[in-house]
């Protein structure tokens, strides 16, 4: 069941009535059964993993939190069963090929878990949390489980901490106005880039990357821009839904993004792109092994280390650990520019926009493509042909090849990039935002029309299922 | 503003959008149905089809490896075909219990294993293929029903008219711009129109008992011609080896081998719904048997060389077969290495189907799962020969 379906639309209005028509302190088990239900939904050999290890967690927590001189090994135990069971789900096989090790994975046959990704490492967080005592464990079974089975945020994250999760759930306000309508418009917004942007762009890509051979110069530059703003629109807007329906119940989770591409450095785009995964990685991994307050080169190694985690957390591919390295290496170079001891020049901002932009859409690249003959493929003939860009009968005939005289397909896909582009560009401004607020109510109500409208003329029927949910 | 003033403004502002909306899908509805000439049509096929009087014998399930590649148009008995595009095991398990009534006691049921039948992981039904099959199988049959999409199809189907319209718009502009390439390129395939014949003899009067479905992926309609056994026998005999799939045998390999769609993961839970299916049709009392439907030698020598061995063979000996016999045609000399036979790599089309289907009438016939009685094949002298 995803966000984007009519099922969920049922299942979130039967569980938004029984849920706020319960009294408050009951609230959490109307979570919890709707959160095993979409578990059990989902897939039905899942909830047993899931469960295996909410129970593991939840014993740990409270292991851990009693003095006892057995509390590192229970640590390392809990860790061994939690990325334990995210390695042999996700990395065994990707292991034993790469190490053409012969004997044969007994979890072959087993589909991927879905999720596992990302309530493992949320799981850890809260272990190694509570390990340092940072937090106190959490003695509330019911509590623990709806942190790490929460529907909305089960397939895709965003990775919450238990700190701040768990007391939302005890929260004994009712249903207020300015969070529901708040999570409503989030949700739209959020079905709005997956169903009207992301769905009705990717086909360019696809059609792109699925016959690279065909295709050489500008197509490659086409493809690759699209599959940037497919990937933000379709991960984005899963999390808006996500945090959407959590707003409607009264629960926030953390945002994700924050108008990545307008970032003018990849140090700044990882503040701004998957900012749960990227808080994790920094709280978990980068300061335990010395954070910045390191020499130059100890701060590169650690920069690299947290960008392979980031780059093998994604899959078990080899172009996923490459993709972690580019923006590893990106990522240290700037570190290694600002420790030189020149005097610094104010750079334009469109520079670093642009900068980060080619950075970025080259890293798409080795996300998109996991074959290592077509990304040499791509780097050998995306320059081919770019001379004659200026030449409006290249470009059309290029744009020709890719739709295949499809116009319809072609104006709504540039009705979603144009959308989320000035959607992006416009939202970033505050005074946009605040303007918009203070707007007439007629206005307002034509832009949510205009918008809902959208949503049901343009979705596409082919509706992809959400890029991260693979992860 | 008040709290309830703020609920009360803001279920107004909902109403207006839910309204102006559901008003504008109407009028696109409208206009879609009109142009396409679509009445709407109550939900149906809640329950099992009733008997009928004349039941069918021979029956064929499987993928569009067997919806394009096996017709039973020349079978003269009544036959049933359930075969449907990337349709894996449990779904045929469900058609087949959806017409149980229909389909006599002791009929033969032809299960094609192709060599992706194992593999097939369960993303690409869930991927919308599903509503092919919302006015053909109950709902309470069809495995891994996603009752939301069913309810918004065929309860409200006006929230989906805007795309539908626009699929349909796809398909002519597709249809449009491969009839352009055909008119300007010559086909590379090999010419098989000297080899569907006119009828030399009153037709034999098969067709009359085969029982198609409402939506059909086969795009060839062999019905339309009736093939002459002497030509089948010279085509077998003169097979043409042509490389004109080299792009396709690329394209299909990668996704046989690298996408979502299929994966060895998938290995276990197909088995378990073939043996499913299997044991279902003997406890109806038919006699199932097992095929594997030709696919080129181009395909098999893109694929890795233990491909066959791994996704398919393998499968077969852990599968629990219960005593249903396997033929297989997969690598079937005189067919595979005859491109001209073939739409694409691992479907045969044009000549291709009532080739494949004659030889395994031929077979079935000797080894006892039918009467020379159903062969309805033109055994008279070709056409041209008559013309002359």
């Amino acid at each position: 069941m995803e966000l984007t379906t009519f099922s969920y639309f049922l299942f979130f209005i039967t569980v938004f009535v029984a849920y706020w028509s319960i009294p408050a302190r009951f609230r959490w088990i109307v979570l919890l059964l709707a959160s095993g239900f979409f578990l059990f939904w989902l897939f039905m050999g899942l909830p047993i993993i899931v469960l295996c290890l909410t129970v593991i967690g939840y014993v740990s927590g409270l292991l851990l939190e009693k003095e006892s001189k057995y509390r590192t090994v229970i640590f390392g135990i809990s860790l061994l069963f939690s990325i334990g069971s995210l390695i042999s789900f996700k990395y065994l096989n990707f292991l034993i090929a790469s190490l053409h090790l012969s004997f044969s994975n007994p979890l072959a046959e087993w589909a991927l878990p879905v999720g596992i990704s990302f309530y493992t490492f949320q799981l850890v967080g809260y272990l190694v949390d509570v390990y340092r005592r940072k937090i106190p464990a959490e003695h509330h079974f019911g509590a623990f489980m709806v942190f790490i089975l929460f529907f909305p945020k089960f397939i895709s994250g965003p990775i919450e901490k238990a700190q701040h999760f768990i007391p939302q759930l005890f929260n004994r306000s009712s249903l207020q106005y300015e969070l529901f309508v708040g999570g409503l418009r989030l949700f739209t917004l959020g079905l709005f880039k997956k169903l009207v942007v992301a769905d009705n762009i990717v086909w360019i890509s696809n059609r792109v990357f699925g016959s690279l051979t065909e295709f050489r110069g500008f197509s490659l530059v086409i493809g690759i821009f699209v599959y940037a703003w497919y990937i933000y629109a379709d991960f984005s807007g899963y999390t808006d839904m996500a945090r959407g329906s959590a707003q409607m119940l009264g629960i926030k989770l953390f945002p994700n993004f924050n108008h990545p591409y307008l970032a003018t450095s990849i140090r700044d785009f990882w503040r701004r792109w998957h900012i749960s995964l990227s808080s994790w990685l920094k709280d978990y991994v980068y300061i335990p092994l010395g954070g910045s307050r390191v020499g130059l080169f100890r701060l590169i190694f650690n920069t690299m280390i947290v960008f392979v985690v980031c780059g093998i957390w994604h899959g078990a591919e080899w172009s996923f650990l490459f993709w972690g390295i580019w923006h590893g290496f990106w990522v240290a170079l700037e570190h290694f520019v600002a420790h030189l001891p020149l005097q610094k020049i104010r750079m334009p901002k469109i520079f670093g926009f642009l900068y980060t932009w080619t950075i970025v859409a080259i890293g798409w690249i080795f996300f998109r493509v996991s074959k290592f003959e077509d990304i040499l493929y791509i780097f050998k003939n995306i320059s081919s042909g770019l001379r004659h860009i200026v030449d409006p009968h290249y470009v059309f005939a290029t744009i020709d090849q890719i739709v295949k005289s499809n116009y319809i397909d072609l104006a709504i896909a540039g009705f979603g990039l144009g959308a989320i582009m000035f959607y992006e560009y416009l939202w970033s401004r505050h005074y946009v935002r605040s303007m918009f607020a203070r707007s007439p109510a007629i206005l307002r109500l034509f832009v949510y029309l205009c918008v809902v409208l959208s949503i049901l003329l343009f979705r596409n029927s082919h509706t992809q299922t959400f890029i991260y949910v693979q992860f | 503003m008040s709290n309830s003033k703020q609920w009360v403004s803001f279920f107004f502002k909902l109403a207006c959008i839910v309204c102006i909306s559901f008003f504008v899908m109407f009028e696109v509805d409208r206009r879609y149905r009109q142009q396409y000439n679509l009445p709407y049509h109550r939900p149906f096929r809640l329950t099992k089809n009733p008997p009928i009087e004349m039941k069918y014998r021979v029956v064929k399930t499987g993928n569009s490896h067997s919806g394009e590649g096996l017709t039973l148009a020349h079978y003269r008995t009544p036959t049933l075909d359930l075969a449907g595009a990337a349709q894996p095991f449990e779904t045929d398990l469900a058609l087949l219990k959806q017409h149980e009534k229909e389909i006599e006691d002791n009929a033969l049921i032809i299960i094609p294993v192709s060599p992706i039948s194992f593999s097939q992981t369960s993303v690409i039904m869930k991927r919308g293929f599903q509503v092919r099959y919302y006015d053909q199988i109950s709902p309470f049959l069809l495995p891994h029903l996603d009752w939301g999409d069913y309810v918004e199809s065929e309860y409200v189907p006006f929230v989906r008219s805007a795309y539908s319209w626009r699929e349909k718009y796809a398909v002519e502009i597709k249809e449009k711009i491969e009839a352009q390439e055909r008119g300007v390129q010559p086909s590379l395939n090999k010419d098989t129109s000297a080899l569907l014949t006119q009828p030399s003899s009153p037709a034999p009067k098969a067709n009359q008992w085969v029982a198609k479905r409402k939506i059909k992926v086969l795009r060839v309609s062999p019905e339309e011609y009736f093939f002459n056994v002497s030509a089948i026998h010279s085509e077998l005999a003169s097979p043409s080896a042509t490389s004109i799939f080299a792009d396709n045998s690329g394209f299909i390999s990668n996704r046989w081998l690298h996408t979502d769609e299929f994966h060895p993961r998938a290995f276990g839970k197909n088995r378990r719904d073939l043996e499913q299916l299997l044991q279902y049709c003997l406890d109806q009392g038919w006699r199932p048997v097992m095929i594997t439907i030709p696919v080129t030698t181009q395909i098999m020598h893109a694929l890795p060389n233990d491909y066959a061995e791994k996704y398919l063979y393998e499968n077969m000996r852990k599968l629990n077969a219960q005593g249903v016999e396997y033929i297989d045609y997969l690598q079937y000399p005189p067919i595979a290495t005859n491109s001209a036979l073939f739409r694409n790599v691992d479907h045969l089309y044009n000549a291709g189907p009532p080739i494949f289907s004659y030889i395994l009438l031929q077979d079935l016939i000797q080894r006892g799962y039918l009467s020379k009685e159903v062969d309805g094949y033109d055994y008279g002298p070709l056409y041209a020969e008559v013309w002359q």
